[in-house]
């Protein structure tokens, strides 16, 4: 018995509802007719899909030099997405958030590069920001209308900001916001929030709510927040002591920051606070609003090394932790917890969500990046390429290379070293990648 | 629910509707349930209900499948104000859903998903959408235009250039 026809509204509400964390079953969906080959990559269908639910995990950045995984971005689903471009193979991952990733090109310097990997479009350069050399810093990017509320459906490639938060060697903390419009970076603000010697930024994703964003410091010894509006660095205590460190979150209501971090071995132990009682003092009211055995939820854990968490993906609510069984993602409202890596020794990740849009991903690939030109750039990349033979293969945390390592040219970029970058960036802006096919 | 051939009528103070199906089976339903159906509660707002609501679109073995989910439904608003019964009754609405879709076979299916769209019932649409999309998961191009009819109209060559970018979602 043939089916009764359904009209075009209610087989787009069907497509609507396929899966979107299984980009092939959306791509096979793109071969069915020319219609839904149409509707699946139309833009207005997109924004559809992304009222409906959060753009899923596609898979995550990593910064470990590691056979098993030669490239830096490890998927999660069958979509190949394509590694970052060669040049930026001795770089390091730093964040993704509304659909960009931020690499480091060279770490130490500062030397930033905002990356789509949906697309693998290189959308910008950045010139380096003003700030005295960082021993240690972390940095974050974001949609440039994210303070002003963007609901982020249809805001991917467009305007962002990068903010830099790091330390100086006496520890004086600073921090400088980037905005794609003007390609400059503010004044930077700096202040004095150490409490002991080792005052380090955690090379782990920062975290935002609202205005601010939140990057954990290394050993669990406290938060940094960065308040955007008030361009103003301040301190957050920890809720215990931490040594193994912890992943910072957004809770489900807004305004609530969330702490994770294992305790005795396998209790994975979630605190929350409530960030508008933050008045910049330092003294957190942290309150343990969840604790979860992971025993029962990850099998064959022998202990032999300690459950981490090394990273979350903001808006899905899942965690990624890394045990001496591999990396699993534990989904915070369903609990499913699903292995994505065999092995893999972590330190941190950078997970990437965004929507797979057929018809348009495979065609950037093909094209590949759009800007690696530049002479900048070139000769940016064959310094990387000269470096490359000296990095370790198994890399430390990000604090402890950065720390390790103070690069031979450590002096503050010229104007000339910026301005180049800043042409570079210009160029970038001018390239802009088509929306569809 | 077995069907009635009862005027309009009154039971415990709730006045009742008749719903008759394109093959002429006959529902009673109070106005609560009936009214799950936006097409219906517009009906009953301008008062046209009162010689039973024609549904020419809707056969009766479907019909009885939408009158046994809106009354399943219907106790939702009645039970908001007791959390215990509230939650309980969420379990069984959940149960319920599931095995009501799950259950059926793709023709009956797609009349479902008619009948919900032409009743206007949301909740109803949405769980029937979703049962199909879930079942698309791990098809290929070939069985979803099976399942909906539809003819491939991308010339080979097209459909091989189609094929070929999609390789990786091909493999499996």
């Amino acid at each position: 018995m043939n089916p009764p026809e359904l009209m075009d509204d209610l087989v787009d509400e069907i497509l609507l509802r396929l899966p979107p964390d299984e980009p092939a079953c959306l791509a096979r969906a793109s071969a069915v007719c020319k219609r839904w080959r149409r509707l699946l990559s139309d833009r207005a269908f997109l924004l559809r899909r992304r009222r409906r639910a959060p753009p899923p995990l596609l898979g995550f950045l990593h910064n470990l030099d590691n056979a098993d995984h030669p490239d830096r971005f490890v998927p999660t689903t069958a979509l190949p997405i394509p590694p970052p471009p060669p040049e930026l193979h001795c770089g390091m991952a730093l964040d993704c958030r509304h659909g960009c990733a931020l690499l480091d090109a060279y770490p130490s310097r500062i030397d930033l590069v905002v990356w789509h990997p949906m697309t693998g479009h290189l959308l910008r350069r950045l010139p380096r920001p003003d700030v005295p050399y960082l021993l240690y810093y972390n940095a974050a990017v974001l949609c440039a209308a994210a303070a002003a509320g963007c609901d982020h459906l249809d805001c991917h490639e467009g305007p962002f900001r990068v903010v830099v938060v790091g330390t100086e060697e006496d520890n004086e903390a600073w921090a400088t916001v980037y905005s794609s419009e003007s390609d400059e970076w503010s004044p930077p603000t700096s202040a004095r929030l150490a409490r002991g010697p080792e005052f380090c930024v955690e090379g782990k994703p920062a975290t935002l709510i609202g205005d601010s964003l939140y990057f954990a410091l290394v050993f669990g010894i406290g938060v940094v927040k960065f308040d955007m509006k008030r361009h103003r660095l301040s301190l957050i205590d920890p809720p215990a002591e931490l040594d193994d460190g912890f992943v910072l979150m957004p809770l489900d209501n807004d305004g609530v920051l969330g702490l994770a971090a294992v305790e005795d071995h396998s209790l994975l132990s979630v605190w929350s606070m409530d960030v508008s009682l933050d008045h910049g003092h330092g003294v957190a009211n942290w309150e343990k609003c969840r604790v979860i055995e992971l025993d029962s939820l990850l099998p064959n854990l022998d202990h032999s090394t300690p459950v981490l968490p090394i990273g979350f993906v903001e808006g899905a609510n899942i965690i990624f932790l890394r045990t001496d069984a591999g990396v699993f993602t534990l989904e915070l409202r369903s609990m499913r917890v699903t292995k994505v890596c065999k092995n893999g020794f972590f330190y941190a990740v950078v997970p990437y969500t965004s929507f797979y849009i057929p018809g348009v991903h495979l065609q950037q690939q093909h094209s590949g990046p759009q800007i690696s030109n530049g002479r900048a750039w070139g000769s940016q990349a064959a310094n990387m390429r000269r470096g490359s033979s000296e990095q370790p293969r198994e890399r430390a945390p990000l604090h402890q290379q950065r720390r390790a390592g103070r690069p031979v040219n450590s002096q503050r970029p010229t104007g000339d070293m910026v301005r180049s970058s800043g042409r570079a960036s210009r160029l970038a802006s001018q390239v802009r990648p088509p929306w569809r096919p | 629910m077995a069907a009635a051939a009862a005027e309009a009528t009154t039971d415990g103070g709730g006045k009742m509707i008749i719903l008759i199906s394109a093959d002429g089976k006959r529902f009673e339903v109070t106005e609560a349930v009936a009214s799950q159906s936006q097409l219906i509660s517009n009906m009953i707002e301008d008062d046209c209900t009162e010689n039973g609501v024609r549904l020419p679109n809707v056969d009766g073995d479907i019909l009885t499948m939408v009158v046994d989910y809106c009354n399943m439904h219907a106790g939702d608003a009645a039970a908001a104000g007791d959390t215990m019964k509230a939650s309980s009754t969420e379990e069984e609405l959940k149960k319920f859903d599931a095995e009501l879709v799950q259950a059926l076979e793709n023709p009956v299916l797609f009349k479902l998903i008619l009948a919900a769209n032409f009743l206007n019932i949301k909740s109803l649409l949405d769980m029937t959408c979703q049962r199909v999309a879930d079942m698309m998961s791990g098809k290929t191009p070939e069985q979803m235009r099976e399942t909906f009819s539809i003819e491939n109209d991308f010339t080979p060559e097209e459909e091989a250039a189609i094929r070929q970018e999609n390789a990786w979602a091909f493999d499996d």
